[in-house]
């Protein structure tokens, strides 16, 4: 499977980063440069994990280094997630589902005043 | 078929490929899903792991077998460079990041180091069977 990564933007100041196929750590310096530009340069930033079928310790790095820009530019770092069992399970046993937002579907994803999960613990081990 | 064996590079571009291999043969084993997605990602943690701190012509090496209800897998990265001393686990570095996963992933895990290798032996039940000894 062809890691492949596509961004829509689907209003002003939102930007959608959807991630298909399996993602370590060979994709992930271009995801950095990636998700630094869009946090800069937008009010909302969803990770569209949904069609993701692998993701590694990596990527969850760099979801954490996104999230610490992400509050620092005042900037929203937001999760969608899909079925997949291990996509799950490795944000799942990170903590990171307790430390990022993150929402079930596209139009609670890119609802600025809906219910996503609320963070309530900083840091874990991949900080 | 009990026993699976994988030689790669120190290349991540290969990871997907070793992948790939073992999430067949856990499939020819009829592993569930969950377990094979656990053991799939914990070897793949510790072959990267190798990887990201590997010098030209280093070698990873992943083993895995199932026997008494326990998948066991190796993963042993070799160095051939003679000058060349492995360090051993260290957080605080690149080295060593994704076993704080494989440890949340697998049972029981063992590092074993020496100068010319370090090997990571990660062991899961298959079914309600317990690892020897209890997980650190």
């Amino acid at each position: 499977m062809i890691a492949d990564i596509t961004v829509e933007h689907p209003r002003a100041g939102t930007a959608v980063v959807a991630l298909q196929g399996e993602h370590d750590l060979a994709t992930q310096p271009e995801l950095h440069d990636l998700l630094d530009s869009l946090i800069r340069e937008n009010d909302l930033v969803v990770i569209d994990l949904s069609d993701a079928q692998f993701i590694d310790s990596s990527l969850l790095r760099n979801l954490v280094v996104a999230d610490r820009l992400a509050r620092s530019t005042g900037a929203t770092l937001r999760l969608q997630l899909g079925s997949s069992l291990i996509v799950r399970k490795a944000l799942e046993i990170s903590s990171l589902l307790n430390v990022l937002e993150w929402a079930s579907d596209r139009e609670q994803a890119l609802d600025l005043d809906g219910v996503v999960s609320k963070p309530d613990r900083p840091g874990n081990y991949l900080g | 078929v009990h026993t699976f064996t994988a030689t790669i590079p120190a290349d991540p571009s290969r990871l997907a490929f070793l992948r790939a291999r073992l999430g067949r043969w856990l499939d020819e084993n009829e592993l569930p899903n969950d377990l094979k997605g656990r053991i799939v990602l914990a070897a793949h943690e510790a072959a990267a792991d190798a990887i990201e701190d590997a010098a030209p012509g280093d070698r990873v090496d992943v083993t895995a077998a199932i026997a008494d209800d326990m998948v066991t897998v190796e993963v042993t990265q070799t160095t051939q460079a003679r000058s060349r001393r492995l360090e051993p686990f260290d957080h605080e570095r690149v080295r060593g990041r994704g076993l704080i996963l494989i440890q949340l992933l697998m049972a029981r895990v063992d590092v074993i180091a020496t100068p010319t290798e370090v090997k990571v032996r990660m062991t899961q039940a298959v079914g309600g069977a317990t690892p020897a000894r209890p997980a650190h």
